[in-house]
């Protein structure tokens, strides 16, 4: 009888959470319009090199594994942003 | 990828925001050489390779692709021989924006993650650009339904901030800044609310004619119209989610491509900081 309720307390538990974390209708609709211009997976790859973006943290790192340094250098037009993105 | 994980520690700085003082001045050195590019460099700062890539006008798009890739690895390999023997590192990835799309930023914003392509017969041609859009908190308190009120506009300004979600190119020159789009606006139309989450309908359009780097030799012309669905939470007056899902055209010195741009964000909290 506990186990039963047990498991009735979790599966409403489970409900709620679903019901909670659930896209609108109109949400998930236009989830299938992003997935369709959305980039391909392959796109993202160069996002699995350990980047850093903290200079201090780069070459801290450089120097305790006494390793070269990968530096990308971008800018040069006054803008905010990485060059992981856009700057 | 495995060449650089496994044997640089991968850095990438913006050298318009890179500190004259401290650690920055080691990579601000490098700028002496070449004001940007990819170095390999060792830990007490000597060059062991450069490479910059600038397109050969003779070449055309592919052949000029498969140069800089082709004289990135020629680089990396100049770099690590100059290096010496390495063991290969087993580095952990860390996400470098943790708050890119999901969750808020420190001073109570949003980072609303973008991605745009170039679209050829309805399908993704060529790389995409990867960016983000970042609202402070006072563009964030405009998403809130205005008591009594189903429709509303969003501030201009708060608009004009997803610019970078009108053009495919990744070189920011390309990019119109907010004050150069003529037309940003989002309305935002309650659809409904229940249980202290509303449902909103954002409908949006943008318009910029530039100049690349204000040269009028080099006129270009993003413009783009979006629909978008914004969940929000009434109670906390927070959004949950937004997306938008953008099409529209970039001209660049006459020659139109088509483009779409996915713009979005969720409450969930990032699992890395």
């Amino acid at each position: 009888m506990t186990r039963r309720l047990t498991l009735l307390a979790c599966l409403a538990l489970l409900t709620t959470l679903g019901v909670a974390s659930a896209d609108s209708p109109e949400r998930t609709k236009l989830i299938k319009k992003a997935d369709a211009v959305r980039p391909a997976p392959a796109d993202f790859a160069w996002q699995q090199i350990p980047w850093h973006i903290d200079p201090s943290t780069a070459l801290k790192e450089a120097k305790d594994e006494e390793r070269p340094l990968l530096v990308w250098l971008a800018g040069g037009r006054d803008r905010d942003g990485s060059p992981l993105e856009r700057c | 990828m495995e060449l650089i994980s496994k044997n640089f520690v991968p850095v990438a700085l913006n050298t318009d925001r890179l500190a004259k003082q401290g650690d920055s001045a080691f990579f601000r050195k490098l700028m002496d050489q070449w004001p940007q590019g990819l170095w390999v460099v060792s830990p007490e700062g000597k060059t062991l390779s450069h490479t910059y890539h600038k397109p050969d006008s003779s070449k055309n798009y592919d052949q000029n692709q498969k140069k800089w890739v082709d004289d990135t690895e020629a680089m990396l390999r100049d770099g690590l021989k100059a290096a010496g023997e390495l063991k290969p590192r087993e580095a952990r990835k860390v996400n470098p924006f943790p708050d890119r799309g999901l969750g808020f930023t420190k001073d109570g914003g949003l980072r609303l993650s973008t991605t745009v392509v170039a679209v050829r017969n309805g399908k993704q041609d060529g790389p995409p650009a990867v960016d983000s859009i970042v609202w402070d908190d006072k563009d964030l308190a405009s998403l809130s339904p205005p008591e009594g009120k189903t429709e509303w506009t969003i501030p201009e300004s708060t608009a004009k901030k997803c610019c970078t979600a009108l053009t495919f190119f990744t070189d920011s020159i390309y990019v119109p800044r907010p004050s150069e789009l003529q037309t940003g606006t989002i309305t935002a139309k309650l659809l409904r609310a229940n249980d202290d989450i509303a449902v909103i309908e954002l409908t949006g359009e943008w318009d910029a004619q530039f100049d690349r780097e204000g040269d009028k030799k080099f006129p270009l012309r993003a413009k783009a119209t979006g629909m978008g669905v914004l969940e929000f939470d009434t109670k906390a007056k927070k959004p949950l989610s937004l997306l938008m899902v953008l099409a529209g055209s970039y001209d660049q010195y006459g020659r139109k491509t088509p483009i779409s741009s996915v713009i979005e964000w969720k409450q969930e909290e990032p699992t890395e900081k």
